[in-house]
């Protein structure tokens, strides 16, 4: 007798997947007040993206350095530099603030470079009173748009078939907009 | 005593933001660190001129006359590399190395006067 299997359903393209470092975003947020940008893509697997541009891809190397501590992983030097240039760069903090928060970064212990995946429900996104109701499909293109136009500033980057970047993602206060999926 | 440590610290932080500057200035070029950027990248051309304001701030502290011939060089190698970058970066694989070779090193000071700064 055939045991009836259901057809293969559809991966749902309305969630939204990053991989974050803890360190950075602590620093992020008090460099870019209220909301730093995120990219994001709406697959966790973005294999049609390089690899800097996959969530899955930035997780497992992010994880495997912090849990192997490669400490000098050009990951690592890389989203330090992004750090420290954050820092040097903002119009939100005082010398001293920067002088603490470089310091900081500096002497960043190599846990602190902890991945996390963030998952974000882009239909609660699209529908928040925080956003114009035009939909989730327009919210989206308004989101690659904002993708294309970063990219297209330099003519050798290139936009991945999967990336998005948004600009206004609540990340603190009442109206968190994204879960931490995993986190190791 | 205090003072001299606060000069020190002073031109350890000057160096470390521009040879950082150096990197992303090189890195704006490439996808790799898009997805670590918070804010707008800036255009090529206010990048250069970030650039040439960090590049004048150190001529104003009067460092080592070696150090400050190497910060002119490294200054100068980097705009000429970004430049031929822009003409034949898509196609030149030897260059592409040069540059990434170039990228790490100016990368690297950065990050070591950065530490440098922090304990000082």
């Amino acid at each position: 007798m055939l045991i009836p299997l259901p057809s293969l359903p559809p991966v749902s393209s309305d969630y939204g997947y990053t991989c974050q470092c803890w360190l950075k975003t602590q620093i992020d947020r008090e460099c870019y007040k209220p909301n730093p940008w995120i990219w994001f893509s709406t697959t966790f697997g973005a294999w049609s993206n390089v690899d800097s541009s996959n969530p899955c891809w930035l997780y497992v190397e992010l994880s495997r350095i912090v849990h192997q501590k490669d400490v000098g992983n050009r990951l690592i030097r890389d989203l330090k530099s992004q750090m420290l240039r954050s820092i040097g760069s903002s119009s939100l903090l005082t010398p001293v603030e920067m002088h603490t928060l470089k310091t900081r970064v500096s002497t960043a212990a190599l846990a602190e470079f902890r991945a996390e995946v963030w998952r974000i429900d882009l239909n609660k996104l699209a529908t928040s009173p925080l956003r114009p109701a035009i939909g989730l499909s327009a919210h989206k293109r308004d989101w690659q748009t904002n993708a294309l136009t970063e990219v297209a500033k330099t003519p050798t980057q290139v936009l991945q078939r999967d990336e998005y970047l948004i600009k206004d993602l609540q990340q603190s206060g009442a109206t968190v907009e994204y879960e931490v999926i995993i986190e190791t | 005593m205090a003072n001299d440590v606060t000069v020190k610290s002073k031109a350890y932080g000057s160096l470390s933001e521009f040879y950082l500057a150096l990197w992303a200035h090189m890195d704006a070029f490439s996808d790799e660190s898009r997805w670590f950027r918070a804010s707008a990248t800036p255009s090529m051309k206010e990048r250069i001129a970030e650039l040439s304001e960090k590049f004048h701030t150190l001529q104003n502290i009067k460092l080592d006359g070696v150090l400050m011939s190497s910060v002119s060089n490294e200054f100068e190698t980097t705009l000429h590399l970004g430049q031929e970058f822009m003409e034949r970066g898509a196609t030149d694989i030897a260059l592409r190395h040069q540059v990434e070779e170039w990228k790490a090193t100016m990368q690297n000071l950065g990050l070591e006067f950065a530490r440098l700064e922090s304990v000082s």
